[in-house]
């Protein structure tokens, strides 16, 4: 078998995602007692309320959070902190940061269409962010949990609104956006596990592959979203002889065939049905079900691919749809990147095909103040969704710059309706709402790259392969883990406040949620970072094809 | 409500000999859509259609029926383009007639792949059998359209691709440039031009040197590029878009960064802060700097100055940049 390579970095590990607030030391210090009258503290009001009418050393987390000498707390450097007093002064309760309430330092005086959009979005955001009665919203998540509700099970009669017939084409997304954002949201979804099946069974081809819909010719993007769908809502309750994994419905043997007839031999690439276009989110979308369902690398399925990836980085040093010059843009930059980490070792794939100083410079510029979010382009507005396709890219930056690392160095330190958007006066949707908390949930947890698979609860089934069967699947993603970490109070949950609108039936009750998740915290479900489905199920679908014999 | 009856499948003797497949949604589907009934029946004699594999003018009618209700349905348009090269093969259809269809539908439907696609097959099938006079008046109103797209979005990802696409495609470089410094002229942020600048001036090559497009590249032409990017640097100093771009030509020619030193001192004093008009001049001299060991100094000011006041969004990413100055040495 061949020795694993090893990169090690002589430099000191590099953390972006850590933001400034948070510190170098473990987060390990006594709970806060929990009565009816205390809470975690989750906005940076409440985090210095803490602190001020605390008499007991007050937790680590607080002190992390408030560093006055962050320069993203201009205006607090003058404040006479005072850790005695039992109720907080007016005046010191923090502010929004002056970089998140006022113009960037430089701006051109010429205006263009472009500076016009960019002016206008930046001054409504500011207000958003300059409420004083609302700096830094808290997370809705019964309203939040309530619209996501409303996409798998519908607003009227079961069904969705007719207008939704723009994504019929579509209909796996909107079960995998619906549910992972409810998974973020803390809510046991195995109640829909049977439904999932039922509902995305009619979609698979004898031929192979998912549609979008029944009788809809079989499409990679809408496989990747019905794979991880059914990746979400797992293994059945003990007894459930009929399926076990959900993932168990994928007629394993004919999805592969089919990815070699969207294969493009010459590129490297995969178009996304056939006949339909070619693009790196085939690419991506592809590795995802190969890695996920455990199909073998024989066959020469991910010959070029890497080289096809490596090829679409720009001379921005982003990454465009295919290698034939189209513009940098976040979503294929994430489809980029996660695509070659599905292939190999982040330090030793990302090293070899991409121009790594330009990548980091580029993905680092979409962040813009006062905003606070992310861009897809340069010179192109902010949008929540970049939360994860650029926020995501971040932990695998992070991966291929540090190397593989020891499990034990990872101690490191609107209120009406739900749903989350694109930006301001923009309307929620399904889509903006699971990406924007996949996007906060990064923030939540740092994510590395390790040399040893992810340890399971229960030990995985022993494995029973024939001698004959062909070579093992792609291991890489499967090597990940993450350490929790202090909620992120920076201002890019702003992003997520929500617009007035009439309210939606609230039917969310506390049942909804899994044990231990408290509806008023900030505190989201952590996901993998590659795969964008909880986190845990990861190793455990590893277990589940490793237990199974050739197809 | 509506007085006007709605065109029926079920009443038009046309459609009489097929038995309408209806949608198996399995049980108690989960975002399930209420269709509408003119979506429902549409659906339904179009899965007819299909099981019977039949290509005919009526399945034109039924395609088109159906897009214009929901145009992401990618499953009626690889059916759509079977039926059309099938009906073209035997002169029943005109396929110049699908282009103006699709101008309609992409006008309406900004954000749309399938439409793009199908226009590339579209135009690559009328291509193949046309003289070269032909192809030539088909690459000129395809680029006739295309304006009228980027008038409305000038920022049209799906556009920009297939105008790549189709220049490569007919070797239709010609009037390229002048295209794309006309619409720098409108806005100069225009990120997507200046990225199709870049397409046009090294000949379809990206970064990668094993693309075609790769060669010398006379030294006029590098002039003249730098020569654009300072015209465009000087009225807009904080545009990303141009510095990128100045940093991407550079690379591509092998030309050293410090070869820009003064045009970045113009913008980024070091030693006079508040003269600072662009931090990407900042950047580009800390990267200017960084590479010589007794300037180090003037590249951690340079990332300072960033982190501190002029880019504080990036201290992060700034900060990083000093360790790796710092960690150099």
């Amino acid at each position: 078998m061949p020795q694993r390579l090893r990169v090690r970095s002589k430099r000191p590990k590099v953390f972006f995602t850590h933001n400034k607030m948070s510190a170098t030391s473990s987060p390990s210090s006594p709970k806060a007692p929990s009565n009816s009258t205390t809470r975690t503290p989750s906005t940076p009001s409440e985090v210095f309320d803490d602190i001020l009418s605390s008499a007991q050393p007050p937790p680590t987390y607080s002190q992390q959070t408030w560093n006055p000498s962050n320069p993203y707390f201009p205006h607090y450097h003058n404040q006479n902190m005072s850790t005695t007093a039992t109720t907080p002064p007016e005046s010191l309760i923090p502010p929004t940061p002056a970089l998140f309430t006022t113009r960037p330092i430089l701006q051109d005086t010429l205006k263009t269409l472009s500076s016009k959009e960019q002016l206008s979005t930046a001054e409504i955001c500011m207000k958003y962010l300059s409420n004083p009665s609302d700096p830094f919203p808290i997370l809705s998540r019964r309203e939040h949990i309530a619209f996501l509700k409303s996409g798998v099970l519908g607003v009227q009669n079961g069904k969705l609104r007719e207008e939704m017939v723009a994504l019929d084409a579509s209909r796996p997304w909107i079960i995998y956006w619906c549910l992972q954002g409810l998974v973020s949201l803390g809510v046991d979804v195995g109640k829909y596990r049977e439904r999932v099946i039922s509902s995305l069974q009619p979609l698979q081809n004898e031929s192979g592959g998912f549609g979008g819909g029944n009788g809809q010719v079989s499409h990679v993007t809408a496989s990747y979203a019905a794979v991880l769908a059914l990746a979400v809502v797992g293994r059945g309750e003990d007894g459930d002889e009929e399926y076990g994994e959900a993932l168990g419905i994928v007629d394993r043997r004919a999805m592969f065939r089919w990815l070699h007839e969207i294969k493009d031999w010459e590129s490297g690439g995969f178009r996304v049905c056939v006949g339909g276009e070619e693009d790196v989110r085939g690419v991506y979308c592809a590795l995802v079900i190969l890695a996920l369902l455990g199909l073998p690398t024989s066959g020469n399925l991910t010959q070029g691919t890497k080289e096809y990836l490596g090829r679409c980085q720009t001379y921005e040093g982003g990454f465009g749809a295919t290698p034939n010059g189209n513009e940098a843009h976040g979503g294929y930059a994430f489809c980029t990147l996660a695509g070659l980490c599905i292939l190999g070792e982040p330090a030793v794939v990302l090293r070899k095909y991409l121009d790594m100083d330009r990548a980091i410079s580029w993905l680092s510029a979409r962040q813009y103040a006062p905003e606070g979010g992310f861009s897809g382009r340069t010179n192109k507005l902010v949008d929540g969704c970049y939360s994860t396709w650029v926020g995501g890219c971040w932990a695998l930056i992070e991966a291929g710059i540090n190397g593989p690392q020891d499990e034990n160095e990872e101690k490191l330190g609107e209120k009406e309706v739900g749903g989350l958007r694109d930006k301001p006066r923009k309307g929620p949707d399904y889509y903006h709402s699971n990406y924007i908390l996949l996007g906060l949930a990064s923030t939540q947890n740092y994510f590395y790259y390790t040399s040893s698979p992810i340890p399971l609860s229960s030990p995985p089934p022993s494995p029973n392969r024939g001698s004959g069967d062909p070579p093992l699947p792609l291991t890489a993603p499967f090597l990940w883990r993450y350490s929790p970490r202090i909620p992120s109070n920076t201002p890019n949950v702003a992003e997520a406040i929500v617009k007035d609108m009439p309210a939606w039936p609230d039917d969310v009750t506390e049942e909804d949620l899994l044990p231990g998740q408290e509806v008023e915290s900030d505190r989201l479900k952590v996901h993998h970072p590659i795969f964008n489905i909880p986190f845990e199920r990861a190793g455990e679908i590893e277990a589940w094809w490793k237990g199974k014999v050739g197809f | 409500m509506n007085p006007t009856p709605l065109y029926s499948y079920a009443s038009d003797p046309a459609w009489a000999d097929l038995l309408p497949l209806p949608q198996d949604d399995g049980q108690y589907p989960l975002a399930q859509i209420a269709y509408t009934e003119e979506y429902t029946e549409a659906m339904s004699y179009l899965r007819a259609i299909m099981a019977k594999n039949e290509h005919s003018p009526r399945v034109l009618q039924v395609t088109a029926h159906i897009i214009e209700m929901n145009p992401a349905h990618y499953t009626i348009w690889v059916y759509r383009a079977k039926t059309l090269f099938a009906l073209s093969a035997t002169g029943e259809v005109q396929l110049g007639r699908e282009l103006e269809f699709l101008n309609d539908l992409a006008l309406r439907h900004q954000k749309n792949y399938q439409i793009w696609n199908h226009r590339q097959t579209v135009v690559e099938a009328i291509a193949a059998a046309a003289a070269p006079a032909e192809q030539e008046q088909l690459v000129r109103e395809e680029k006739e359209f295309m304006n009228r797209m980027f008038e409305q979005d000038g920022k049209n990802y799906h556009v920009w691709s297939y105008r790549q696409w189709l220049v490569r495609r007919f070797e239709a470089w010609d009037g390229e440039l002048s295209f794309v410094s006309a619409l720098l002229e409108r806005d100069v942020r225009n990120n997507s031009a200046w990225n199709h600048r870049f397409f046009v001036v090294f000949g379809g090559g990206g970064m990668d040197a094993r693309q075609q497009g790769e060669g010398e590249v006379v030294e006029e032409v590098v002039e003249r590029e730098i020569a654009f990017i300072e015209d465009a640097v000087f009225i807009a100093p904080q545009n990303a878009s141009a510095w990128n771009y100045l940093r991407g030509v550079l690379k591509k020619v092998h030309r050293p960064l410090s070869s820009v030193e003064s045009m970045c001192l113009g913008y980024a004093p070091l030693d006079n802060p508040d003269k600072i008009t662009s931090s990407h001049a900042l950047d580009l001299l800390a990267d200017i700097y960084a590479e010589k060991r007794e300037e180090h100094g003037k590249a951690v000011k340079a990332l300072e100055l960033l982190a501190a006041k002029f880019d504080p969004i990036r201290a992060n990413y700034w900060n990083y940049r000093v360790g790796l100055v710092k960690a150099s040495v």
